[in-house]
């Protein structure tokens, strides 16, 4: 069980003066200032829960899974893993749990796949026995076959990722943190990707801990949802209370000339939110937001056809983003 | 044309700025293997006049320019090797630049602006402290200063033909410790050339390494005078070409591989 | 105990495995190693040309003094290479994070993750040259004098050790201390020579502040002027045990600030 208690976390950065003046400053002095990464983070997480931990991107989701890992020391707070707190007893932490980084590899880069798992299960001191099915059931559910021959280096992203999270799993963890594991992978290892953690979880009860951008990937996984925004939790709940709550929003995008003015359409009245930006390459670009219980998609189109000369448009779907910032909004943000 | 190379030779020198750490413990570094050096020689001399036709007094200013020389006759092969390590090369060359002139504007700016912050300062203070000799004569003065110049590219290609290795070799801290006591060795900056046995200065007279730092600070000090000094200018420039058409070789090779194998 | 034996015996066979990967690496490490110790030996043999001792010392001793450094450095190479990288790979690359979620301790890891082949060159080296030194300077071999020996050659390798453990976690600070870990290394190739030819100030810096005398000179005095230099021959080993227990002490601050500040 994963028991996290008013957790804060203040990084330090050393500030760097602009230009050459201030490179021959910074050789005598260098200013820091501190910057608060997450804050008052307060949540339990059960045995052989998954749950996602959402947020855009710097909104402190890395950091935590960090603080869970034992890699980072909380400022201020308690973590508590089985019990264990993370950053005091490592090692004894260490044996529960797995966890993939993003592209970071915890694979041996010049040696076959199977060296790694071996080493693995010397590292983690795993029976034999106890491995041997994992491994099997690891490689079996992931299509290792084929790669465990492979020197790493000569692997693709995609093998390489499956490799990884065979590696997360092999001692049999009964929590594995996967922090972006299908960051630029295509859709059928995704897909392969999922059904193994699904698969984990249900013969192994594993406790999971996912962040992604990637909205399929949460929907398909988890039941439960953490939304994280500019380090704190915003919102702690189901999936599906989460998009009947905020993820009502659809956006449709319209790009027109810098010129040329906006017009807004009278029907929308205050129903509607309406944001503008400008950039170099396309121009105005005007998002407007609407609900769909009310509205069509084609409606608010056809409005804004009527009243505007638009060169280009866009409709958005409810991601992770646009909830993130209906969520932000609704709080008083902005 | 020549002004982006300059510009890239700018931004290095901030760069080269950014690393406090760096610096400081360069200079230290510098500062205490000089002043160890000088208390070797002065051990050896304990008393004596001449030793192979050095006085102390030359032998110190010889010592002390020939070690910070040496710190400077190297180039971009740390980041040349990287590049290739990573990948990162592929999308280098597609740059609209040639990447040995690129790497060695970014060395060169480097290698000026680090000179003007330690050796500069280094040598102002040994100086002082340990009385070092003025050039024997102008013309000495000038040529020492240009054959420097000269060294430093040459140098760079030197080290540009090692970083190409990165292609064919892992352990590239191996080959560039390897590189680093060669050059020491054979360029002078460890002992003066011709206190070597005869066969051995006769065999260094065949490699481009006294060039880097035995030429110009063999000049500087009275070592190589008269007829020998124009000789000794003009193998240098023909080692800066020697060495240009072999990096240029082996990159083309190199270059062949990395097409094979997609980078 | 025994279990981390075993991990490190397994890390061991897949070093090696890795090594056959690169022979040409091997073979040019094996290269520089044995040129790199050769250059060191000619010049001093070229100085010890032009006079027959230096400050009473002859030139078999400091040669014995060469092999007391070769031997302790050596093992320093062997098994504790992956310093070097430390800030470059580990800290700046996060390379660090996966070692903090996994069942060992992480300085074991990083110790572990990389045998250094080049060194064992270099401690046959070594032994060649002990053995080629002592008789001509009166060490007699027996039981007692050997054993003697090699605890403090294995000081001498604690010494190093302990100063590269304290350099090295400088990165946790830092970012990447490499320049730091190369200015302090470099002191003591000075350390080689009888540190009587240097003043007083560097002898005691050499001694008490950054303490490469140990790693040499005093270890190999105890055999060769025992008179003067018994005590300090004693105190080698307890010295190499300091060393080692300022570097732990400042890893596990470093670890600590790491896990604190996450840079
Ligand atoms: N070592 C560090 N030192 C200083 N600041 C840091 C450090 N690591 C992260 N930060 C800052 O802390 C904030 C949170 O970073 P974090 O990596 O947790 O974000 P994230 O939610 O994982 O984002 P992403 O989706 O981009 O991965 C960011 O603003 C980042 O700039
Ligand atoms: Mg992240």
């Amino acid at each position: 069980m994963i028991d996290v208690r008013n957790v804060r976390k203040v990084y330090e950065r050393i500030e760097k003066t602009p230009g050459l003046w201030g490179a021959v400053k910074s050789l005598f002095v260098q200013r820091r200032k501190t910057f608060v990464a997450v804050e008052h983070l307060n949540f339990q997480i059960q045995q052989g829960e998954m749950v996602a931990y959402i947020g855009a991107n710097g909104a402190g989701k890395s950091t935590t899974i960090k603080l869970l890992c034992g890699i980072l020391t909380p400022t201020e707070g308690e973590v508590l893993i089985n019990g264990i707190d993370p950053s005091q007893k490592r090692i004894q932490n260490a044996k529960q749990i797995g966890a993939v980084f993003g592209q970071r590899t915890q694979l041996l880069w010049d040696l076959p796949v199977r060296e790694s798992f071996e080493l693995l299960k010397h590292i983690y001191e795993v029976e034999a026995s106890s491995f041997g099915e994992m491994y099997d059931l690891c490689v079996h559910v992931l299509q290792l076959e084929a790669l465990l021959n492979v020197p790493v280096r000569q692997l693709s992203l995609g093998q390489k990722m499956r490799c990884e999270l065979a590696a997360a799993f092999l001692h049999s963890p009964s929590i594995v943190y996967l922090d972006e594991p299908t960051i630029g992978l295509d859709v059928s290892v995704k897909a392969r990707i999922r059904t193994f953690i699904r698969e984990m979880n249900r013969v192994h009860r594993t406790t999971v801990i996912l962040t992604s951008h990637d909205m399929q990937d949460i929907e398909e996984l988890c039941q439960r949802v953490i939304l994280i925004d500019q380090g704190k939790i915003m919102y702690d709940g189901s999936i599906d209370q989460l998009k009947k709550e905020y993820g009502q929003e659809r956006i449709v995008e319209f790009h027109m000339e810098s010129s040329v003015e906006w017009r807004q359409p009278e029907r929308f009245g205050s129903f509607v939110t309406v944001k503008h930006a400008d950039s170099e390459d396309v121009g105005h670009t005007v998002s407007v937001g609407f609900d769909p219980t009310i509205w069509s998609a084609s409606e608010i189109i056809s409005e804004v056809l009527k009243t505007n000369k638009v060169n280009d448009l866009k409709v958005l779907e409810g991601s992770i983003e646009t909830i993130v910032r209906a969520i932000y909004e609704r709080n008083g943000g902005g | 044309m020549v002004k982006k190379y300059l510009m890239l030779a700018k931004s290095s020198i901030h760069l080269d700025i950014a690393y406090p750490a760096w610096y400081w413990s360069h200079l230290i570094v510098t500062f205490s293997k000089l002043v160890l050096m000088v208390s070797f020689w002065s051990a050896v001399f304990d008393g004596k006049q001449l030793i192979n036709g050095w006085d102390l007094s030359s032998l110190i200013t010889y010592t002390v320019l020939s070690m910070l020389l040496n710190e400077y006759v190297n180039g971009a092969s740390w980041e040349l090797s990287n590049l290739i390590r990573t990948g990162q090369i592929s999308v280098e060359l597609l740059r609209p630049y040639d990447l040995h002139f690129r790497l060695m504007a970014q060395d060169v700016g480097a290698t000026i602006s680090n000179m003007m912050r330690t050796a500069v300062p280094l040598v102002l203070f040994m100086a002082f402290v340990y009385h070092l000799q003025f050039p024997v004569t102008i013309l000495a003065g000038i040529l020492f200063l240009w054959t420097v110049m000269v060294a430093i590219v040459l140098g760079n290609l030197i080290d540009l033909i090692i970083g190409t290795m990165a292609f064919w070799l892992e352990n590239m801290w191996g080959l560039r410790v390897f590189k680093a006591a060669l050059f020491l060795f054979f360029n002078g900056a460890l002992i003066p050339l011709n206190m070597f046995p005869d066969w051995l200065q006769y065999l260094c007279m065949w490699t481009p390494f006294p060039s880097l730092v035995y030429t110009p600070v063999g000049i500087f000090t009275g070592r190589i005078v008269g007829e020998p000094m124009w000789i000794a200018c003009f193998i240098q420039l023909l080692w800066v070409v020697v060495i240009f058409i072999v990096l240029r070789l082996v990159w083309r090779v190199a270059l062949r591989k990395v097409t094979v194998f997609g980078g | 105990m025994l279990r981390y034996i075993k991990l490190y015996w397994h890390f061991f066979k897949l070093r090696v495995q890795i090594m056959m990967e690169y022979r040409l690496d091997f073979i040019i490490g094996i290269l520089s190693v044995l040129f790199i110790q050769g250059a060191g030996l000619f010049f001093v043999n070229i100085v010890f040309k032009q006079i027959q001792t230096i400050r009473g010392w002859s030139f078999d001793e400091v040669v014995f003094i060469y092999a007391v450094a070769c031997c302790g450095r050596a093992i320093h190479h062997i098994f504790f290479d992956s310093l070097w990288v430390f800030g470059r790979d580990y800290i700046r690359n996060g390379g660090f994070d996966r070692m903090l979620v996994r069942p060992a301790p992480a300085f074991f890891q990083l110790i572990a993750e990389r045998v250094q082949q080049d060194g064992v060159g270099q401690l046959l080296i070594g032994i060649w040259l002990l053995s080629y030194a002592a008789p001509t300077i009166g060490v007699e071999w027996t039981f007692v004098s050997m054993t003697v020996l090699i605890i403090l050659i294995l000081s001498s390798s604690m010494v190093f050790i302990g100063i590269h453990v304290f350099t090295c976690s400088l990165s946790f600070w830092m970012t990447d201390s490499m320049p730091v870990q190369w200015s302090v290394h470099e002191m003591s190739d000075f350390a080689r020579y009888p540190l009587v030819i240097y003043n007083r100030v560097i002898q005691s810096l050499m001694t008490w502040i950054i303490p490469y005398g140990f790693t040499a000179f005093y270890p190999a005095a105890y055999f060769l002027r025992p008179e003067t230099y018994l005590k300090m021959g004693w105190i080698t080993p307890i010295i190499g045990f300091g060393c080692c227990l300022i570097g732990a002490y400042v890893w596990r601050k470093g670890v600590r600030n790491f896990t604190g500040t996450g840079s």
